[in-house]
């Protein structure tokens, strides 16, 4: 600043701003560019920037940037700026993070363990990969009764990346042995659904897939007219059963292997009114 | 519900992508497969994703209203028409 008032060197035109906007291909890069080139923030206020300093409604960004030297408080998000974030930005934030969260996380770390969304290594794949039930059971099919034996299905949770690693390179294996076909025995989740699956809370991989869902689909006013002030330790039977009362569980507990509490038959979840949840924005909203 | 269903077709996609690369690297052409119990939504969006899709006929009941169970299910287990079944 000092060597361009001094008239050693000059500032770039608006025009060579906007060139090298164009000209940058990443979006996280061309977002920090821009950033940095409308707001006045300094560098370290925009690599510290989190989601929750920037609020879209109001088109404002607060640093709550505090010091000797500087008060920065607000600075304002301009209409073409506003326009690439919803539409450009946060969509790539979404894949951003589903690609490298778990991978940055882990930096360092046994690659092959598998572990839960907050790094706990995980004592076995059973334990962090099973979907879970409303009261947190494994999500099983028992099998093998008519042979006088306990032998289990799991249906597992699909938000898991060590689960598609894992399920990828043994597919590659088999393709390295010479296999021509790969048969998917439903990938669909059904299963999942028809064992009363899917309520994982947030310390579970698919638990954390439903926080980022949420959260890409309400506001944080619709959140909190909904009753909820954090998503970040976000559990929907949780949620459902502090709004809509208790519901009765049907559940047939047993340990598999001395490891695992699963219910079979499938556990169930009565509440006391089934239209009014059902109609709840959770379940009703896409 | 769209969630639950957007990280299947999630996980089938990258799924199939990796294995399909990693075969098309070592020359080879894999069919990736799955099975149609009964025709169902999560059935039917998964379908763009597979080579061939085996019907099972025999596994579920079927959705009400529905009296010709073999037309039913072999329409609509090829998905956008495009799969032989």
């Amino acid at each position: 600043m000092q060597r361009i008032m001094l008239g050693y060197e000059k500032p770039p035109t608006l025009e060579e701003i906007k060139r090298v906007a164009k000209n940058i291909t990443n979006v996280g890069a061309k977002i920090t560019f821009v950033i940095l080139a409308e707001t006045g923030l300094r560098p370290v206020e925009v690599f510290n920037l989190t989601m929750k300093q920037v609020d879209l409604s109001e088109r404002i960004i607060r640093p709550l940037h505090l010091s000797k030297t500087k008060r920065a408080y607000i600075s304002f998000i301009s209409k073409p700026m506003y326009k690439f974030i919803t539409k450009q930005y946060l969509p790539w934030r979404e894949w951003f993070l589903e690609h490298y969260q778990n991978a940055v996380s882990n930096i360092g770390r046994d690659a092959e363990k598998w572990m839960y969304p907050n790094g706990t290594v995980a004592k076995d794949p059973y334990s962090v990969g099973a979907s879970r039930s409303f009261t947190g059971k494994y999500v099983v099919r028992v099998i093998g009764k008519e042979l006088d034996r306990r032998d289990f299905v799991t249906a597992m949770q699909p938000q898991n990346p060590y689960w598609q690693k894992f399920l990828a390179k043994w597919c590659i294996k088999t393709i390295d042995l010479g296999a021509d076909m790969i048969f998917l025995d439903s990938p669909d989740m059904l299963f999942t659904f028809n064992w009363d699956g899917d309520w994982g809370d947030n310390e579970t991989w698919e638990g954390q897939g439903l926080i980022r869902h949420l959260r890409s689909v309400f506001s944080n006013e619709e959140l909190t007219a909904m009753g909820i002030n954090s998503l970040e330790n976000f559990s929907l039977a949780k949620y459902l059963s502090m709004k809509y009362g208790k519901p009765k569980i049907y559940t047939t507990p047993m340990i598999l292997r001395g490891a695992f509490t699963a219910s079979w038959p499938p556990e169930s979840v009565a509440f006391n009114n089934v239209t009014e949840v059902l109609q709840d924005p959770i379940l009703e909203n896409p | 519900m769209i969630y639950w269903y957007q990280s299947a077709i999630k996980f089938v996609k990258n799924l199939t992508t990796t294995v399909k690369l990693h075969a098309k690297s070592m020359g080879k052409n894999v069919l990736i497969t799955s099975n149609e119990y009964m025709a169902w939504f999560p059935h039917i969006i998964l379908t763009p994703y597979m080579d061939v899709i085996y019907v099972e006929t025999n596994q579920f009941l079927l959705p009400p209203g529905q009296t010709n169970q073999v037309i039913y299910k072999m329409a609509l287990a090829s998905g956008n028409y495009s799969k032989h079944v």
